[in-house]
This record gives C-alpha cells, sequence and structure tokens, in this order.
C-alpha cells in the first residue's frame, strides 16, 4: 500500500512535469497578453501532428523533427496574434472566446481532413525511452520518459523566467503585461510584445503536444482536454506565476494519479476536484479579505442568514416610530 | 454654430512660424462621439522652448497630449517633429524618435525594480545596448534622486518617488521634446520645489519642455511660453502673463471676471 502510494506520488509529480509545460505557455497568454487562447490545446496536438508526420513520412529522425516543428510553430503564433488575435483584442471580452473557440474548431477538422481519426504515437518512434524506466530501492519505478519531460519542464520554465527577467524582450513583456501604454511611452512596441510572447506559448504547447504523443496517443480531437488540464494547473499554480505553474502542473498529477488509486475512473475526477477547491478556496479568501477577514464576515454572515430564516425582521432603528418626526 | 467655429480656427492658427518646430500641431480634431474633445487646435513647441498648457478640466490637455505622443489617433489635422510628418506613427516609435511623455496618475511598470522601469526605457526608447543602457538609467536614477530606491520594487515608491520615475522614464529615452502631464499635483510646496528644480535642469540641457499644470506658480517659474485651451480650443496663447491677464482666460480658467 505504502509502496503504491509513492509510486503514485513520484508518478504525479512527474506528470506534473508535462501539464506545467502546456500551462506555461496558457499563463503567459494570460498572464501577460491578457488573452484567452482556447486552441490553445489543439495547437499543442497540431505541434504532435507535424512531428509525427516528418518522422513517419518525411523520414526525418524524431529530435531533428522537433527542431523542425517548433520555430515553425513559433512562426503560427506570431502570424495569428498579428493576423487574429490582436483585432480580436479589440473587440471587447466576448471576440476573443468567439475567435479562439473557432480556430480551435478549424484547426481540429483541418487536422482531422489531413490526418484522418486515427489515435497517432511518437512512442514507436523513440524506441526504448518510451518503455525503458529505472528500479529505485523498493521496487518504485521510474520511467526514463517521465523524467526526461519532467527534466525538460523544470529547464523550460527556468529558461523562461530568466528570460522574462533579465533580457531586453523579457523587461519589454513585463512592462506591457503592467501598462501597454505606458510601456510604450518608453519605446517599446506593445504589439511586438505581444507577438512574442504568443509565439512563445505556441512553441510551449507544441512541444508539450510532442511529449503527449510520446506519452501515449493523440487524435485530432485530442486538444480541449489538455486545454482543460492547462487552465487547471495555471489556477492551481496562481495566473502570472511561472513557478506556481510548475507546481500546479505537479499538483494536478499528484491528485490524478491518487485519485487513480482509489478508483480506475477516479483519476480525472480527482484533478477536477481538486481544481474546484482551490478555486473556491482562492475566491472565499479573496471574498474574506475584502469583508474585513474570516471572523467578521462569517460573523456578518451568520447574522444575515439568521435574520432571513427568522423572517427578516427589520433593524431597530429602521421600525416606523412617532418619536423620530421630532 | 459654423461661423463661430471658424473664428475659432482662424484663432487657432500657430502665434509665429519661423523654421521647423521641435513640434507642432496644426488643425487637430479628435472626437469622442459628438463631443469634440480637440476642436482644430495647432500649437508649435521651438527647440529648447518652455511652453505651459492651463485650462479647466475637460478643456482637452491631456487628449491634446495623447495625440502628440500617439497613444489617441486624431481625426483630423497633422503632428511634425522637426519638420518631419508623424501623424501616423506608433507611439513607440515617436519615442524612439525623441517624444517622450509623463503620466498625470504615475503608471510605474509593476513587478519590476524603479531600476528596471527606467531600464526599459534606456533601452527601448533610447536605443541603447545593453551596457550602455544599464549605465545610463544609473546616470538617470542619480539625475533625479531615485538611486537609493533603485532596486526596490516600483509599486512601493510613494507619491513624489512615482513622480520622479515618470521623470526618469522618460529621461532614459533621451527625449528632444518631454510633455509632463500635471507633473506638481498632490506634492507638498518642498517636493514641488525640487521638482522645479529637475525640470530646470532639463530645461537648461535645451529639451523642449511642454507641460500641462494647474499650479501656476510652479508653471510660470519655467516656462517661455503659455497656452490656455478650454473646450478644446486654444483660447489664447503668448506671454504668459499677458494670457494670464487675458478676459477670456480669466472667465474659463478662473471662474471670475477681471475687476
Amino acid at each position: 500500500m505504502f509502496d503504491g502510494v509513492l509510486q503514485a506520488l513520484l508518478q504525479g509529480g512527474l506528470l506534473g512535469g508535462y501539464y506545467a509545460i502546456i500551462a506555461a505557455g496558457l499563463s503567459l497568454m494570460v498572464g501577460v497578453v491578457r488573452f484567452i487562447n482556447l486552441a490553445h490545446g489543439d495547437m499543442a496536438v497540431l505541434g504532435a501532428m507535424v512531428t509525427i508526420t516528418l518522422t513517419e513520412v518525411g523520414g526525418v529522425p524524431v529530435l531533428w523533427s522537433i527542431m523542425i516543428m517548433l520555430p515553425a510553430m513559433a512562426l503560427m503564433g506570431w502570424v495569428m496574434h498579428a493576423t487574429l488575435f490582436q483585432r480580436a483584442m479589440r473587440g471587447g471580452f466576448l471576440l476573443p472566446i468567439l475567435v479562439t473557440i473557432g480556430l480551435g474548431a478549424a484547426l481540429q477538422n483541418g487536422m482531422f481532413g489531413l490526418w484522418g481519426s486515427n489515435t497517432r504515437s511518437l512512442g514507436a518512434s523513440i524506441g526504448e525511452l518510451s518503455w525503458a524506466s529505472w528500479i529505485l530501492p523498493g521496487g518504485i519505478i521510474l520511467g526514463k520518459l517521465p523524467v526526461l519531460i519532467f527534466v525538460t519542464a523544470v529547464v523550460v520554465i527556468g529558461a523562461l523566467h530568466l528570460m522574462l527577467k533579465k533580457t531586453k524582450l523579457g523587461r519589454a513583456i513585463r512592462a506591457t503585461a503592467s501598462d501597454p501604454e505606458a510601456a510604450e511611452m518608453c519605446g517599446v512596441s506593445s504589439r511586438q510584445a505581444h507577438r512574442a510572447a504568443a509565439a512563445i506559448a505556441v512553441t510551449l504547447a507544441a512541444l508539450a503536444g510532442v511529449f503527449l504523443a510520446m506519452r501515449g496517443q493523440v487524435t485530432p480531437y485530442s486538444g480541449p482536454a489538455q486545454l482543460i488540464f492547462a487552465f487547471e494547473a495555471v489556477v492551481i499554480g496562481g495566473i502570472g506565476s511561472l513557478g506556481g505553474t510548475l507546481i500546479g502542473g505537479m499538483v494536478l498529477g499528484v491528485s490524478q494519479s491518487l485519485g487513480g488509486l482509489i478508483s480506475p475512473q477516479g483519476s480525472l475526477l480527482a484533478g477536477h476536484l481538486v481544481f474546484v477547491s482551490v478555486l473556491i478556496w482562492r475566491l472565499s479568501r479573496d471574498w474574506a479579505r475584502d469583508h474585513g477577514g474570516w471572523r467578521a464576515s462569517l460573523a456578518i454572515s451568520a447574522i444575515k442568514l439568521r435574520r432571513r430564516l427568522t423572517g427578516g425582521a427589520p433593524a431597530p432603528d429602521r421600525a416606523p416610530s412617532s418619536k423620530g418626526a421630532a | 454654430m459654423t461661423m463661430h467655429k471658424q473664428v475659432a480656427r482662424a484663432a487657432a492658427k500657430p502665434a509665429h512660424s519661423t523654421g521647423p518646430a521641435a513640434i507642432e500641431a496644426t488643425g487637430l480634431v479628435k472626437r469622442y462621439g459628438s463631443m469634440r474633445a480637440l476642436d482644430a487646435v495647432s500649437m508649435r513647441a521651438d527647440r529648447g522652448e518652455a511652453v505651459g498648457i492651463v485650462g479647466p478640466n475637460g478643456a482637452g490637455k491631456t487628449t491634446l497630449f495623447g495625440a502628440l505622443a500617439g497613444t489617441f489617433p486624431v481625426n483630423q489635422g497633422s503632428i511634425t517633429y522637426h519638420g518631419k510628418v508623424i501623424t501616423y506613427e506608433s507611439a513607440a516609435t515617436r519615442c524612439a524618435m525623441g517624444i517622450a511623455r509623463t503620466y498625470q496618475v504615475p503608471r510605474p511598470f509593476i513587478g519590476m525594480t524603479v531600476f528596471e522601469n527606467v531600464l526599459v526605457a534606456a533601452r527601448a526608447g533610447g536605443g541603447r545596448d545593453k551596457a550602455e543602457a544599464a549605465d545610463f538609467a544609473a546616470h538617470v536614477l542619480d539625475e533625479t534622486g531615485l538611486m537609493k530606491l533603485a532596486n526596490t520594487p516600483a509599486a512601493a515608491a510613494g507619491l513624489l518617488d512615482r513622480k520622479r520615475i515618470e521623470v526618469a522614464r522618460a529621461m532614459a529615452t533621451s527625449p528632444q521634446v518631454i510633455l509632463l502631464d500635471e507633473i506638481g499635483g498632490g506634492l507638498t510646496e518642498a517636493e514641488l520645489v525640487e521638482l522645479i528644480v529637475l525640470i530646470d535642469t532639463l530645461k537648461a540641457g535645451g529639451m523642449t519642455i511642454i507641460w500641462i499644470e494647474h499650479i501656476l506658480h510652479a508653471l510660470l517659474k519655467v516656462i517661455d511660453r503659455l497656452i490656455c485651451m478650454s473646450e478644446g480650443r486654444i483660447l489664447a496663447e503668448g506671454d504668459p502673463h499677458d494670457v494670464m491677464e487675458n478676459p477670456a482666460v480669466r472667465r474659463a480658467y478662473l471662474g471670475s471676471d477681471p475687476e
């Protein structure tokens, strides 16, 4: 039993690396560009499909396929933002949602048209990496691929953090996130900063898609589920914090694998429950903070509830009074 | 109504036009729905000149700054910078060309230190390379008295320091024209004196200054020429004391008839 829990914790934590990569791109878009790309998961699947095609049809080695695919996807992110997202952002809050849902549907059906509905995988192309593992003392199995994905996640998120913190582009992106107009007045083109962020976000999604296809299978319709996982990791970790996104991904992964111990169907459910719990906790914490702390806000709520239950007795000073007229 | 507008336009022609101005606006119109925030505004500032702008709230002063800096596109009219038409250039491009502005309510970049705030401007707006930008940002922090706060978060700065960050960021872009939007508002008298010293230094360095300010005595210490705006138009411009004595200005701005 104990071994099983330890195994689940380890596997879940490593799975979190995958969630962190796909979530980091979403977090960047939400936190920096203030744009929610609902086609983020579909872009991950597109990255996977392109890599699989290059490898299987083109005969390009997997690593080279990835190296070709990632810059192409970055370019696509840049162009998407310049042509589509930027315009959608000017059209109020509803337009970005409609545009990216539409884009997601177009991507899904486009991929279906090109590659059919079969499940596809990179598992066969990466040889023994897909199943090789280390056996730790106590019989704990540590898959080499999950470790590789996790290490990549830490490196990618660390590099992204350093880029935002230390480079000219990173500062331009952060200045734009804080105040696009003031950034313009400092000579930063907010459009360029947004396009760069979109290019990075799509690249990260595509990288996550490759790992998804290495770990298992993808179909043209796998995207929306990945989007939900990415959102959950972002929300659990706290929007706009890259370190938080890594932790959020790990919490999601661990919840899912512990849920899987309880029942085979429990895995996804446990992840969603943890997400909802964190969301409720965050919202109620903010509510309490805005109402003078937990104790005061709960006391007032109790009084209001009691009044409602007892038929809403009017407050004493509002009662009609003949003395009040003088 | 038409007559009235024509008169206003005629009156809004620049007072003098010898050689290319540092920045010149001609016939700017900015509409918000049916309201004209700028109604055919023409103005200019020559190289090294300090121009003050006064006027009641809603006169279009900040809108004029937005138009000059490139944050609000205008509906009509043109803007030139050293004789070059910049009406359709973005704010970032105008900043790189040498036009900087500060905001009435300071807008520091949250999540960055004071130094980083200035560094962004030195690199992107000033077009400096990495090492040069860091040195220049440090120099600007020295000049604006912010060095001691260099590594503290900009969000934690008090009002005077936030205003200093505004000026420092603008200076870091190495501007030739600086637009100051009510930089003196909300400061104590002593703080105001420090700020005037700083602005005087800029002026002594040959920078063109356009300064919107409600605190007249501060403004009058620095400026060479005064413009009074009201309801999107230029009511009067010229020698600061003459403008303040103008009966129309006194009615619009001070809300009182001359005795």
